[in-house]
């Protein structure tokens, strides 16, 4: 059987995404008290994924790029540490709101996370922020999410996770793992009962709860898979 | 908003608008959608259907005989999101599951199919989009470890077949490479593996809608996916099991199947298709007394139709009837009909599945 392109392998290809969406879209949500556990575990499993695609690398490996202005897998892990660390300081904000009780949503800008879409220069993205908004009300969380993981539309990252060009490897594989068990970390012990009810919105992401913003950071973790094995595929990648 | 009770509502209004429609057209294609709809909301959303309460998870057993107060045909399909539900939500690591001797025989093909669901689609959603072949092995091997684990005895068969049904539904993209990894491990794991590809074909979007040749591309899909002959059989069974089950209450969707079956010529998987999914439904529900006896009951005259029904289905079921299902039944080897055989005389024991 021929594993390349043909129509069947396209209709299986969309079968699997529109299944997929059918299949987050009916999942029973985890009982209460176990909603972080599944989210991380769902985010570990992505982590495990970007581990094994760099536990052999070499350092020139790691660093090669396939073209001005495209990411070497150094660069797509050091950026998904730094998103890591973005989505960690919120969550740490959420876990410190919902102690205090009272508002259960933290409103982000364009000036907070400068994220953007194809073609749409950052600056301009602040304009859209009510449309955006409008849009996002009636969009799904799993459409968004699923919407992160298939490249169809070609994303521009915030300012904060723009990665630097040279990173050891080593280095980065201690991070990947230090850097999972740091959020981990705060989802362990008692955590504020109203943490469940607590959200985050952007206009360009739209309100997501905790479990749905891990759920976008696994696909976004997904999608970089998708790239750093383009990398590795390449033919002039050092063997 | 709760976009996971819109989408049932959804289901639910779709199913309704088909049986409206059954009724103005002609063709089994709009009761052919509202049984597939309800198989799969029954499934999908058993929590609602039983009501089961979120803030505490009831004992399996409980859920269970909730489900029996549905009927016959519903009760199947809602077991089986029970053993979804249930397996989903239990505390990892997990084992004896299904081996409280408290729950019924006659739930085990539904709880075990519906454990197996949800088993292979944890293990999958954890090895990424593109496993090393050491990762996919790997994951299988846990998978299997995990089926064996939790599955009453007698039963493991049941409980892994779903992975052919999770990979090819969620993850068709590792479709041979999972299959082959499979065999790799355990040859009949390889067959029980194409034999739940087969199923998972008749609920793929691209074989959703019961218009168009929907039967006939979803047996052309089988032929084509499935590598080897040994796996076609496997995956022709398993689409034609899945019809059959689904649309048991109304036999003349399988009428319908049989003319794009016998264009095939694979008239052996066929009818293991559909003795086995009737065994199953025997053993599920013992007590019906209302629809097994259609499949049993010869067509009269000589039409293409009647002749290809006695053939497929009535000459065939009455002779596993007669002999294969009393012995299955009594050595507690049902499962053993989740993959093609060429003859329903149970085989040899295997102590490895036990």
């Amino acid at each position: 059987m021929s594993e390349g392109f043909s129509l069947a392998s396209a209709g299986r290809a969309l079968d699997g995404a529109l299944s997929r969406l059918v299949n987050d879209l009916v999942a029973v949500p985890p009982p209460a008290g176990q909603e972080w556990s599944a989210a991380l575990s769902k985010y570990r499993g992505a982590r495990e994924g970007t581990m094994a695609l760099i536990r052999d690398l070499t350092q020139e490996q790691c660093d090669f790029t396939p073209a001005p202005g495209v990411w070497s897998i150094g660069q797509n892990v050091e950026h998904l540490l730094l998103t890591e660390r973005l989505y960690r300081t919120q969550f740490r904000n959420l876990i410190a709101l919902a102690g205090k009780g009272g508002e259960s949503n933290i409103a982000l800008t364009f000036e907070h996370i400068d994220t953007s879409i194809a073609f749409i220069p950052r600056d301009v993205m602040p304009l859209l922020t009510i449309p955006l908004n409008i849009f996002n009300v009636f969009v799904p969380g799993i459409v968004r999410e699923t919407m992160f993981r298939i490249p169809l539309i070609s994303a521009v990252n915030p300012t904060a996770s723009n990665p630097a060009p040279y990173h050891s490897v080593t280095d980065l594989r201690a991070r990947a793992i230090a850097s999972l068990a740091e959020t981990g970390e705060l989802f362990r012990g008692d955590l504020p009962s109203n943490l469940r009810n607590m959200t985050l919105s952007h206009p360009l992401l739209g309100t997501n709860n905790i479990p749905e913003i891990f759920g976008i950071i696994t696909a976004h973790e997904e999608r970089h898979h998708g790239q750093m094995r383009r990398v590795l595929e390449n033919p002039r990648f050092p063997r | 908003m709760d976009y996971r009770a819109n989408f049932g509502t959804v289901l639910g209004l779709m199913q309704r608008s088909a049986q409206v429609m059954s009724f103005l057209l002609p063709g089994h294609e709009m009761q052919e959608a509202q049984n597939k709809l309800e198989a799969f909301r029954l499934f999908a959303y058993v929590d609602q259907e039983l009501r089961i309460p979120t803030e505490r998870l009831l004992p399996l057993d409980a859920l269970v005989r909730r489900a029996f107060d549905l009927g016959h045909h519903e009760r199947i399909f809602a077991i089986e999101g029970v053993g979804h539900y249930y397996a989903g939500l239990a505390a990892s690591p997990v084992t004896g599951l299904l081996q409280d001797r408290q729950l019924p025989d006659c739930a085990m093909v539904s709880l075990h199919a519906g454990m197996g669901t949800s088993f292979a689609g944890t293990m999958l959603s954890r090895l990424g989009a593109d496993p090393s072949k050491a990762a996919l092995r790997d994951g299988l091997l846990r998978f299997f470890d995990l089926c064996r684990d939790n599955a009453r005895p007698g039963w493991y068969e049941n409980a892994i077949e779903p992975l052919g049904l999770s990979v090819r539904t969620l993850h068709p993209h590792l479709l041979a490479r999972a299959g082959a990894a499979a065999g790799e491990i355990d040859i009949e794991a390889q067959r029980l593996y194409w034999h739940g590809v087969g199923r998972s074909l008749y609920f793929v979007p691209m074989n959703f809608m019961t218009f168009g040749g929907s039967h006939e591309r979803a047996l052309r899909t089988a032929i084509d996916e499935a590598p080897t002959v040994e796996d076609r059989r496997n995956a022709v069974a398993g689409l034609v099991w899945a019809v059959t089950l689904v649309n048991l209450c109304h036999p003349r969707v399988l009428q319908s199947l049989l003319p794009a079956c016998n264009s095939i010529r694979m008239p052996g998987a066929v009818k293991n298709g559909i003795v086995s999914a009737l065994i199953v439904w025997k053993h599920m529900v013992p007590e019906d007394t209302e629809f097994l006896p259609l499949y049993l009951q010869h067509a009269s005259g000589s039409s293409m139709d009647g002749g290809l029904w006695n053939d497929y289905v009535v000459d065939p079921a009455r002779e596993a009837f007669a002999a294969a299902f009393p012995a299955l039944a009594k050595e507690d080897r049902i499962a053993s009909v989740f993959q093609f055989q060429e003859s329903f005389v149970p085989p040899v024991t295997k102590a490895s599945h036990a």
